[in-house]
């Protein structure tokens, strides 16, 4: 092992590896700072560059553009309110009430911070898991997979301020939302209204761009004023970053459980790493003193699903390298570039690469370290963006929202429905209902589906009844109702 | 240096009986895709089961909540209190981006918009023109020439 991790880091320190990382940090940070671009779109466009590249070297370039999007969309997450993917718009509930109250500097030191701290766990993690990773991956089945995607979807809806029905319409919308189009198992088309668009069902990007940024380019408009109030601005300092930078070392409980949380939806095959974040943000609140205050801009608010963010990144590599099973989609098309690159990963590529696989764990630590100090270096120009007046400011947003939208399937129908589903966020956000669990319950909904006809399938009716199916279920049913048990009752009651 | 103002935000408004409105367009319309599909497409139980789960939870909470708002008078119901009223004007321009980018395509629509948008703001000659050629150095340097996306350059209507 120790000879690994030397191996490892003797090729690291070639010029050439480190050349590639340093080219794919820049280029990562760009694609994350565009609304509506992902970290797949970040592998998808560069993949080609790296054919005829060595295979570390090729990998060293996607890894670290890939980990230096996150860090892109958390920024934009934070200071206009717009979720750079879809992970991000957990970031956005405390992250952009801290810019309007004039602390943005405090909250991208925090996201910064935690994101390269949480990079650097879920990398360690991913070291010392991946030798005895394959045994705990492989006893979570399709039912297990159910039970966690429907539980992902209930923490965020029930942890809703002070309204868990409507956390729960939403979530249980998002998830009959994403049963438009072709069903997975007969691919009949459901509820197209004889609408090609809808052939395919609604679409992820301008769904959280219709939910997360209308509404906030829409009260741009209207006020007419900056993000960040006047009686709340205050100029952008290293003081203020270092302060939000600190008080990741105030909450350890916070970030050390969101780190974990992260790790561990990361590991699980196909659960999805877009849950990770809100987990972990719904985690942070369940355990806070005075839950109603997060969403008003609490800084765990935003360290919560910052180091989660990252920490998923390491492992969802577990199973990749470990199994060859992607832990999310981004990693399937890693998948595709190592399979590219000649590299089949599985059981047998730990037995023969392991150097590479602890190296690659490296090359994520090294991005998300090296792309925080970046997007800490460029955190004071963007911070200007925030004294823009909203009139001139929300034009702008709102191009970049479009051409971004139209940019993930070249499709203008997609800028159709990001209006609509922008009326769908203005409402909600003015009723009180719960965005980001109707956002999570669409991302996961396909996939509940998917898990459930196979749980049916393989293991009857009772598929609830797998003893791991039932301690989870129990589990999660004690982390939800017990702590919100007067909020329950008091919300029938009117408090 | 001043101590950051602590964001407040008041959850508990007033009631208002229209809110009512959104569960019951939500009902409706989860209901109305339902019977599309059980009575109109005639789909198998296989492909409708899992939607008709999803929906009959949409519906039943909806029910819920419609009868919460409406056995509470003179309550509290919790709300993001941070909204401004709507303005027609912001409505207005918001939308108007979608007949620019149809009349003139996206890369020549969105900066026509962004001049257009600026200038009647208020904003100086300079300024607008300057971001509309900075929006088209964006799309048509960025998205098409380097990211390679096919960005719609002629109007979308012809």
């Amino acid at each position: 092992m120790l000879d690994a991790f030397l191996s490892a880091a003797a090729q690291l320190l070639n010029p050439v590896v480190l050349g590639a990382m340093l080219l794919g940090l820049p280029l990562g940070v760009v694609i994350g700072l565009l609304p509506g671009l992902s970290g797949i779109t970040a592998l998808a466009f560069l993949i080609p560059f790296t054919f005829g590249m060595p295979p570390l070297v090729a990998l060293a370039f996607l890894l670290a553009s890939y980990a230096a999007v996150s860090q892109g969309g958390s920024m934009t997450a934070i200071i206009l309110g717009v979720p750079g993917e879809v992970p991000n718009a957990a970031t956005v509930i405390d992250g952009y009430p801290m810019t309007k109250a004039g602390r943005a500097g405090e909250a991208v030191g925090a996201a910064l911070m935690a994101s390269a701290l949480g990079g650097l766990f879920g990398c360690v993690l991913l070291a010392v898991l991946l030798p005895v990773m394959q045994p705990i991956v492989l006893s979570f089945a399709s039912p297990e997979n159910f039970i966690l995607a429907v539980a992902g979807v209930a923490f965020i809806a029930v942890l809703s301020s002070g309204a868990p029905n409507r956390g729960l319409i939403a979530g249980a919308l998002g998830i009959f939302l994403s049963l438009f189009g072709y069903a997975p198992t007969e691919g009949v088309p459901r509820f197209w209204m004889g609408i090609d668009y809808l052939l395919d069902g609604l679409r992820l990007v301008p769904l959280a761009m219709g939910l997360f940024a209308m509404p906030e380019i829409l009260a741009l408009m209207t006020t007419g004023s900056s993000i960040a109030r006047p009686e709340g601005l205050e100029p952008i300092s290293l003081r203020q970053v270092v302060k939000g930078a600190l008080a990741v070392f105030k909450y350890p409980g916070v970030f050390f459980r969101s780190c974990t949380l992260g790790s561990v939806i990361g590991m699980m095959p196909g659960v999805g790493g877009a849950t990770a974040p809100f987990v972990a943000y719904a985690a942070a609140k369940q355990t806070a003193g005075d839950p109603d205050s997060f969403g008003t801009g609490r800084i765990e608010g935003v360290i919560a699903p910052e180091a989660s963010s990252n920490a998923k990144e390491g492992g969802a590599l577990v199973p990749t390298l470990a199994l060859g099973i992607p832990g999310s989609a981004s990693m399937a098309l890693l998948l595709g570039a190592f399979i590219i690159l000649g590299l089949q990963p599985g059981p047998e590529f730990l037995a023969k690469h392991l150097d590479l696989a602890i190296a690659l764990a490296m090359i994520l630590a090294f991005g998300n370290v090296a792309s925080s100090v970046l997007m800490f270096l460029l955190s004071k120009l963007l911070i200007h963006v925030t004294r823009v007046p909203g009139r001139a400011l929300a034009p702008i947003l709102l191009v970049l929202v479009m051409i971004g939208t139209y940019s993930a399937e070249n499709n203008p129908i997609d800028v159709l429905f990001v209006f609509i589903f922008g009326a769908l966020g203005v409402a909600m956000e003015r009723l009180g209902y719960n965005r980001p669990a109707l956002l999570l319950g669409f991302v996961l909904g396909e996939m509940i589906e998917r898990y459930y006809q196979v749980s049916v399938s393989a293991y009857g009716a009772y598929f609830l009844l797998r003893p791991i199916s039932m301690a989870i279920i129990a589990a999660a049913l004690v982390c939800l109702l017990w702590p919100n048990r007067a909020r329950l009752l008091r919300y029938w009651r009117y408090r | 240096m001043a101590e950051p103002r602590a964001a407040v935000e008041v959850l508990e408004v007033p009631l208002n009986r229209s809110e009512a409105a959104f569960p019951a367009l939500a009902l409706a319309f989860t209901g109305a895709m339902l019977a599309l599909g059980y009575f109109h497409y005639n789909y198998s139980w296989t492909s409708l089961a899992f939607p008709l789960a999803a929906g009959l939870v949409v519906c039943l909470l909806c029910l819920f909540e419609i009868a919460a708002i409406l056995r509470r008078r003179g309550a509290t119901a919790p709300r993001a209190a941070d909204t401004t009223p709507l303005s027609l004007a912001a409505l207005a321009w918001l939308f108007a981006l979608a007949p620019f980018l149809y009349a003139f395509g996206f890369v020549f629509g969105a900066a026509l918009y962004l001049l257009v948008c600026l200038r009647g703001s208020g904003f100086s000659w300079r300024l607008s023109l300057g971001t509309a050629a900075a929006s088209l150095l964006v799309s048509w340097g960025l998205f098409v020439s380097i990211l390679g996306v096919q960005l719609p350059i002629r109007p979308l209507w012809m």
